[in-house]
Order: structure tokens, then C-alpha cells, then sequence
């Protein structure tokens, strides 16, 4: 019964991750993709030339819209396939016109690619498909996810550490200055305190230190979880910076469902429950737990 | 039903051998500060600012209206972090003055006739008042530490554009 309640939640985590991955790569193609921007390094050569690369990130953005949209509510392998392409194309594009600087959303394309590689869509989907990987290949893929996101706390510290060494995080430059910059009320009122940069930047070595280990000890998960959306939002609050596409997978990922959670499910797959019984024994003995539960 | 279900009993080795080379290649994007996409450094905010800060301003000029200054961000529509990069890589640096007034000329037309909202780490840009923007100025502001606090002490102009 363990193990089935274990399995259970893979498939639902890795479900709820595929639907959100496809709302974060929809919301960020309708926003951020700039056409504008694709053509620029065309803009030289011929207005014919321009106008075509235009046109083609017009399309590639349209496409990758839909895709995202069949994503979330399908999560057939073509889609993600597609999808993983389009947005690479798009994404690359844009990371190449400023070569070495931080590209903030390939966490997307990593997530993607394992998705890809599980069976993310027996759940919480209009067609469910049917299971092609062994229990242990999906949660491996689902444990990867979650170390993936973890280690990027862990790769920022390090990051911090080879640019400045521990001085960064005694200091409080790199935050007075970010500070400087920033039009908000927070900022205002914490640029007027001289101890807070100092403050700020030794939180931020805790946390992200913190974060990558808490995050994998069960006792402590939802509590690195909370304190990671705490610590998003008052960036967010600060200086404008949401990275929500990051922290939106946290739940999902690193939180098994709630029974409560799992009777709403419960309720909207009342009529769809022929179909995913017709799948796999194993995915068959998954939902019956979620239902159970 | 359940033989029917192909079995790769060594995927997730893979699986974990293939995460473990990708997890170095950013270790060392993180160490070296150098993306190359799909590898990232998360190097945000890792510089540590020295005690003289430069930090890049573009100031966007309107016909019979006073000037107004903006983040890069507010210029060009891309994420923030980027802006300033961009600006350097495709105005400041370029030798070329024809592609330079192209490229002006490409964003100043994208500001005025398509601007934009802010979302995440896109700014929202900087929206006329009247007619348009008719150029802009590029600018480096210099901030000095006082007090734990960084203060803007100067600034100069490093590239304008502005056509008749």
C-alpha cells in the first residue's frame, strides 16, 4: 500500500508539474519573446532578410503559445516534443543577442526535457496516456526535477563566491547597490537604514545554503518551501523580480498532495475515471489511492 | 497488462548520469560566470559593486517636453539584467555607425508604436506623451559608497541619437 500511496503521488506531482510547466512557457511566449528583437541581428543584411526573421519568430511564437496550451491540457509526447523545440529556438535566440549573460528561464527547457522523458501525462489530462516507463525511471525523473531547482540556490551561492568570496555576504555592496537602483516603497525605506544591506545579504547566504539541503530532509520540506516563497515575494516586493516561473514548481514538486487536494481531483475526474482505469494496472491502483484517500 | 508495459531498467541511470555531467557544466558556468545557453550561471547580483559604481541610464527626449531618464529596461524589451548588455554590445561597441543607427532607429520605432507592460523581469516601457519619442541619449551614472549606501554622484553621456 506504501508503495502504491508513493506512486501515486509521483504521477500526480509529475502531472501538476506538466500542467504548470505548460502555463509558465504559455505566460512567458505571450509576454516576454520579444519579435521585435529576433530580427535584430538581421537588421544588417537586407530589410527582405529582417522582415523574414521577423516573421518566422512571429509564427515560432504563435506555435509555441498553442503548443504550450496542448501541453497543459493533453500532454501528448509530440506536444512536448514540439513545445521543448519551438521554445528553444525562441529562447536561444534571444539569449544570443547579449552571448555569456545569465539565462534566467533554461530551467524551463531542463524541466521540459524530463518531462518529456516520463510519463507526466497519465493524469490530469483530456486523453490520458498510457504509462511507457518503470515506476523507479519516473520517480528518479521526478527526484532530478526537484534537485534541479534545488541546485540553483546552491549554483547562485557559488556564483557569489567566486565573484566576490565571502565578502559578499559581509558586506551588503551588492544589495545596497541593487537598492539604489529600486523605486519601491521597501526599497526606500531599507536604503534609509544603514544595517540592512548587511542584513539582507547574510539571509540570503543562509537561505541559499539552506534551501538545496532543506528541501531534501521530509521534516523539513515545507518549511524551505515556505521560506523560499518568503524570500521570492520580498524580492519581488523590493526590486520587482518575481521569478515566479521558479518558485511556481515548488509546491508541486517538492509537496506530496493533500488528502483535501486529492477529493477536488477526485470530483474532476469523476467522469474521465473510465479512461484512466483503462491505462495500466499500475496507474489503475495510483488513482484508487487518491481516491481512497 | 502489465507485460505489455516495455521495461528500461537502466534509464534512470542514465537518467542520473546524464544530470550529474549537466550539473557540472553549470558548476563550472557558475565558477567561470559565463552563460551558454542552455547552461546558466545564476550569477545575478553576484558582482560585487566596487566602491565607485557605474551603472547605465538612457535618457529618452520628446519634442517640447523635458527629458526623461530611464532604466535600460524601460528601453529595450528585454529582461532588465540584459538591457544594459545589449545596449553595449549593439550601440557601444559596434563600429559599424550605419548598423548603429539602424538598430537606434529599430527601438526607438518599437517603443513608440508597440509599448509594452512590465511582466516579471520585462519593464514596462517608457510611454510618450505626445507625439513620440524622437531620440534618445545613453548615459553612465556614476554612484560612490557613502554610509553603507550608494549615492549618484555624476553622470556622462556615452552615445546619443537623435535624427532631424
Amino acid at each position: 500500500m506504501l508503495q502504491n500511496r508513493c506512486q501515486a503521488s509521483i504521477y500526480w506531482r509529475l502531472a501538476t508539474v506538466r500542467v504548470l510547466l505548460g502555463v509558465a512557457v504559455f505566460l512567458i511566449a505571450t509576454f516576454e519573446f520579444d519579435n521585435c528583437l529576433f530580427a535584430i541581428e538581421a537588421l544588417d543584411r537586407s530589410d527582405f532578410y529582417a522582415q523574414f526573421a521577423s516573421n518566422i519568430a512571429k509564427a515560432l511564437r504563435i506555435l509555441v503559445m498553442l503548443l504550450a496550451l496542448t501541453v497543459v491540457f493533453f500532454g501528448t509526447r509530440w506536444a512536448i516534443f514540439s513545445l521543448l523545440a519551438s521554445y528553444s529556438v525562441l529562447s536561444c535566440n534571444l539569449a544570443s543577442l547579449t552571448p555569456g549573460i545569465f539565462n534566467y528561464n533554461t530551467h524551463l527547457f531542463w524541466l521540459l526535457l524530463l518531462i518529456l522523458s516520463s510519463d507526466s501525462a497519465c493524469l490530469l489530462s483530456y486523453r490520458p496516456q498510457k504509462r511507457r516507463f518503470s515506476h523507479i525511471h519516473n520517480g528518479v525523473a521526478l527526484q532530478v526535477m526537484c534537485s534541479a531547482l534545488a541546485m540553483i540556490y546552491l549554483l547562485s551561492m557559488v556564483a557569489k563566491f567566486a565573484s566576490a568570496g565571502p565578502e559578499w555576504f559581509t558586506s551588503g555592496r551588492a544589495v545596497a547597490f541593487a537598492l539604489a537602483q529600486a523605486n519601491s516603497p521597501i526599497a526606500t525605506w531599507l536604503r534609509a537604514h544603514e544595517w540592512t544591506p548587511r542584513l539582507i545579504a547574510m539571509l540570503t547566504g543562509v537561505f541559499e545554503w539552506g534551501f538545496p539541503i532543506a528541501v531534501h530532509v521530509r521534516r523539513l520540506r515545507v518549511l524551505a518551501v515556505v521560506s523560499s516563497l518568503c524570500f521570492h515575494l520580498g524580492i519581488w516586493f523590493t526590486l520587482g523580480i518575481s521569478f515566479w516561473h521558479l518558485w511556481l514548481f515548488f509546491p508541486a514538486l517538492y509537496i506530496s498532495p493533500p488528502r483535501r487536494l486529492a477529493l477536488v481531483l477526485k470530483l474532476i475526474y469523476k467522469k474521465r475515471r473510465q479512461r484512466i482505469l483503462s491505462n495500466d494496472l499500475a496507474i489503475r491502483q495510483s488513482y484508487e489511492v487518491i481516491k481512497s484517500s | 497488462m502489465t507485460n505489455a508495459i516495455r521495461s528500461y531498467p537502466t534509464t534512470w541511470q542514465a537518467m542520473i548520469a546524464i544530470a550529474t555531467i549537466v550539473f557540472c557544466a553549470h558548476l563550472v558556468s557558475a565558477v567561470y560566470r559565463h552563460s551558454v545557453w542552455p547552461i546558466s550561471s545564476y550569477d545575478m547580483f553576484s558582482r560585487l559593486p566596487a566602491k565607485r559604481q557605474i551603472s547605465m541610464r538612457v535618457t529618452l527626449l520628446e519634442p517640447g517636453l523635458n527629458d526623461r531618464e530611464v532604466l535600460p529596461g524601460n528601453f529595450v524589451r528585454i529582461e532588465f539584467f540584459r538591457a544594459p548588455n545589449f545596449l553595449m554590445r549593439h550601440l557601444l561597441s559596434e563600429s559599424d555607425n550605419l548598423k548603429r543607427q539602424v538598430v537606434s532607429e529599430h527601438m526607438l520605432e518599437n517603443i513608440n508604436k508597440e509599448p509594452w507592460d512590465h511582466f516579471d523581469e520585462v519593464l514596462a516601457s517608457c510611454r510618450p506623451v505626445k507625439n513620440g519619442f524622437s531620440g534618445f541619449r545613453i548615459q553612465l551614472v556614476e554612484y560612490a559608497l557613502v554610509n553603507s549606501q550608494y549615492l549618484r554622484v555624476g553622470a556622462s553621456t556615452v552615445y546619443s541619437y537623435a535624427p532631424e
